[in-house]
């Protein structure tokens, strides 16, 4: 499980991140120009968490993102490469999708190209 | 923003290329007819009347994207199908950026979101480099050849490089959601347009 009590969601305009200890839940829409210094700060600070936490798996519920502009698809891109890196004893990255959604379908068997045997790509009900 | 949203009619389209330079980023169904098929002319709609839904104006370097995004999601929301709405809003976040990102000191950014019969375009136009304007042709012409094949490759250039990567929102509107991309030129003066198919 992992231990949310030190993670402080960001305030970020038109996010809403929720915790749970099987990962987190993004709602909303990634709009801002940079998101790397809010949200990719703090999906570093949760990938830091489940490495301490030894999370054999992660969750990341983005069926309520409805947009993300460019910059917000590479923090997914950066949390693929972060779960892949060899030298560290990892979990396994479940994103949740909505394949309804139009970016959430195109953009994330890609990401999981990069990173196949880390990433699962999941079409949650 | 320097203007609330405006309705405005022009009596007829832009003639495409009158102006400058024109080129066309042409979507995969597109590329996939025969080179006779390709090569005739556009569809009516292209060049019928053209009402102006929305004409935004923005100083270059400003940061519009939030607030425009959310003026754009409730405006389009009332107007078009929820799949021309999702298209056309990402189109726009996409061109905006490049737009006041890209535009030199001293010129306006216009963008806008015009409607010939019954489909949505959406148009940024800004006052850039000579160098800037090569780069964007290369940039739609490799995406012309590829849409997918450059997403894609854009993705993994993204895992290795630490700067902005502007032609990846470029490869989102023709890959993603199927829009053509259209780059008129003018002296400094550059326009790039997503229609659809």
């Amino acid at each position: 499980m992992l231990n949310t009590s030190s993670l402080r969601p960001p305030d970020v305009a038109n996010v809403e991140v929720r915790l749970s200890p099987e990962g987190i839940t993004l709602l909303g829409s990634i709009t801002t120009k940079e998101p790397d210094r809010s949200l990719g700060a703090f999906f570093r600070t949760v990938h830091d968490a489940a490495l301490r936490s030894g999370l054999t798996e992660l969750r990341v519920d983005v069926r309520g993102l409805g947009f993300v502009n460019s910059s917000a698809i590479r923090l997914f891109i950066d949390w693929a490469i972060w779960v892949s890196q060899p030298a560290r004893t990892s979990y396994r990255l479940r994103f949740v999708r909505n394949p309804n959604v139009t970016w959430q379908r195109v953009s994330f068997p890609a990401i999981a190209q990069l990173a196949a045997e880390h990433v699962v790509i999941d079409d949650g009900r | 923003m320097a203007d609330s949203p405006t309705r405005a009619s022009r009596p007829t389209a832009r003639p495409s290329g009158q102006s400058g330079q024109h080129s066309r980023v042409q979507a995969p169904a597109e590329r996939s007819r025969p080179p006779a098929e390709r090569s005739r002319p556009p569809a009516e709609w292209r060049t019928a009347r053209e009402d102006v839904l929305v004409r935004l104006m923005f100083t270059p370097g400003s940061s519009p994207l939030e607030a425009t995004h959310t003026f754009l999601e409730a405006f389009l929301a009332e107007r078009v199908p929820p799949a021309a709405a999702q298209r056309v809003c990402l189109a726009a976040y996409e061109l905006l950026s490049n737009a006041t990102s890209y535009a030199t000191l001293g010129s306006d950014v216009v963008f806008e979101i015009v409607q010939r019969q019954t489909r949505v375009c959406v148009r940024a136009s800004n006052n850039t480099i000579a160098a800037r304007v090569a780069m964007l042709q290369q940039q739609l012409d490799k995406i012309r050849a590829d849409p997918e094949e450059t997403f894609v490759a854009e993705l993994r250039r993204s895992m290795t490089s630490g700067v902005a990567r502007p032609m990846l929102g470029l490869a989102r509107i023709a890959h993603e959601v199927g829009l053509e991309l259209e780059l008129e030129t003018s002296g400094a003066r550059v326009t790039v347009t997503a229609l659809p198919r």
